[in-house]
């Protein structure tokens, strides 16, 4: 396949290499497999499991920013007739995709031994993924852009997951605390998606977002679809 | 008189003696116009004012009629630029990374594979093209470079330092595409230091010394400084110690081991008089090479780097 636009010339370069594919797919269930195997509390398996959608999502796309830039493909694009907005738009797109298969078999796992399976909970967690998982990379993009060397982005990013975590409510807060992060959560979809994902393990009924949830997925799978079916929009 | 690059006095400045300071320079359409510099002497700087990679601190600058701005689409589509460095998606093989390039640059579809298969046949790469660039050589990543910037046949092709790691064969082919370029009516763009080649295939040329244009024109005003001489390379069979000429028709003279380089003053009946001094100092001549001088000797007298036009 011969790429048309920045989303395809970054899944064809992403999934050329197959080893390097394998290494991801595989880092990823070897690190989650502890939250599927062990007796965790439905608790801990779920905010384990969010930080590695924290890890894949928002320290992968700042790191992969840096690396860009650093190697000079990023100022390759500057002499490339190619919109900013339209390549942030498929580096986030490309990133949220890749990352998805990453995290699929391990979420697969996670609901096959303990989940139960519930239609409505299962939507709405889908939702909160592809949204947590667009918004982490855009974040994540926005951060590797900033800075300049691989050092510099991997202590950020580390900085970031921790803050990301801490103001999703992954981790025990003060009382002070813990009021100004639940003030934040119903706009914040990596708490949505450990409310879902608690949701899903626990076994609890609908939280009653209904078939309005289905939207998230289907609009992601429609731009999914768009870029890589579409040549690039041309003046 | 249509331009393809006006510039007024423009400054790019890093520190003193860094970049570009107060150039100004008019290259009509369709010229083959090279910059030639040393190494540090402020070229690159001029590519990426060139293509909007960067901003001038002052002055003015026009690429096409319109100034130089970053990633608009409208002026970027017109160029295909050559930096001094490949960059290219690694694990995409050469022909993948081409198509993209043809792709978003509007080469329309059924278009591309045949431009590609003669550029890539052109650059000595069709049976590469399919594998992955992390595979090729720094040379040929060079050669995909070139690819992608011609691939839609760009209104200015800018090349910066162009003739590094390729081979004499591409070099050769290069040529010819810059000469078709030329008789077309297309811009060429060339920043580099090497004076042979470059004096081989420009049009015309400028010279640029610590961001300072120091001398421009056509090739042959830029030769007619140094058309009065002519270079003879003396090679002597054992190492002797050669006086300064007190003859007349030599210029110069520098030695470097056994070989002797001696500009001589134009004209044919210097080169036996030169001959027969050598002897009459005892000299023991193994081989004698004769050129007229190039646009590197022009290079060199201009930017006062080489004595050997003033030393006499």
């Amino acid at each position: 396949m011969n790429p048309s636009n920045v989303f395809q010339l970054e899944m064809i370069s992403m999934l050329n290499t197959k080893r390097r594919l394998l290494l991801r797919t595989g880092m990823t269930l070897v690190l989650g497999l502890p939250f599927v195997l062990i007796e965790l509390p439905m608790r801990v398996r779920a905010a384990g499991v969010l930080f590695l959608v924290l890890i894949t999502g928002f320290f992968g796309a700042a790191v992969a920013m840096t690396r860009r830039k650093s190697d000079g493909r990023w100022k390759e694009f500057e002499l490339l007739p190619v919109r900013l907005t339209e390549i942030l738009g498929d580096f986030t797109l490309a990133g949220a995709v890749m990352d998805l298969l990453q995290l699929a078999p391990i979420l697969a796992l996670l609901f096959v031994y303990h989940g139960t399976i519930q239609g409505m909970n299962m939507l709405e967690t889908a939702a909160f993924l592809c949204g947590t998982l667009v918004a982490l990379n855009a974040l994540g993009m926005l951060l590797g852009w900033m800075l300049q060397t691989n050092a510099e982005v991997h202590l950020a990013g580390a900085l970031g997951v921790g803050c990301i975590a801490v103001g999703s409510g992954l981790v025990p807060l003060p009382v002070e605390v813990a009021g100004i992060v639940a003030s934040m959560e119903s706009w914040n979809p990596v708490s949505g998606l450990v409310r879902s994902l608690e949701a899903c393990l626990g076994g609890s009924v609908d939280s009653g977002s209904g078939w309005g949830a289905a939207l998230v997925p289907a609009l992601f799978a429609a731009w999914v679809l768009s870029r890589a079916l579409n040549r690039p929009h041309l003046r | 008189m249509k331009f393809a690059v006006e510039a007024h006095d423009v400054f790019r400045c890093y520190a003193p003696d860094r970049g570009i300071c107060g150039v100004s320079l008019s290259v009509p359409c369709g010229e083959c116009f090279a910059l030639l510099g040393r190494n540090g002497s402020g070229k690159s700087t001029w590519v990426r004012l060139l293509t909007a990679q960067e901003r001038p601190d002052k002055g003015f600058l026009s690429v096409l009629g319109s100034t130089p701005k970053r990633r608009e689409r409208a002026f970027v589509s017109r160029l295909g630029v050559v930096m001094d460095n490949s960059i290219h998606w690694e694990e995409l093989s050469g022909f993948q990374n081409a198509y993209f390039c043809a792709r978003v640059r509007n080469v329309p579809v059924g278009d591309i594979p045949s431009r590609l298969g003669i550029l890539f046949e052109k650059a000595g790469l069709a049976d590469r093209a399919e594998d992955p660039v992390s595979t090729y050589s720094y040379g040929m990543r060079r050669k995909l470079s070139f690819i992608k910037a011609l691939v839609h046949d760009p209104e200015v092709l800018v090349l910066d330092e162009p003739t590094a790691g390729l081979d004499d064969a591409f070099l050769l082919e290069l040529n010819r595409i810059l000469r078709n370029r030329y008789n077309l009516g297309r811009t060429s763009l060339i920043c580099g230091t090497d004076a042979d080649w470059i004096g081989s295939v420009a049009s015309s040329a400028a010279f640029m010394e610590k961001g300072c244009i120091v001398a421009e024109g056509s090739m042959n005003a830029l030769l007619a400084g140094v058309s009065g001489y002519q270079q003879m390379n003396v090679v002597l069979r054992n190492w002797i110690r050669v006086p300064v000429p007190g003859i007349r028709g030599i210029r110069s003279a520098r030695q470097e081991g056994t070989t002797v380089h001696v500009v001589l003053e134009d004209g044919p009946e210097w080169i036996p008089r030169a001959l027969e001094w050598f002897t009459s100092i005892g000299a023991c001549i193994r081989r004698v090479e004769v050129r007229a001088p190039g646009l590197r000797d022009a290079f060199l007298l201009k930017t006062g780097y080489v004595l050997d036009y003033e030393s006499e």
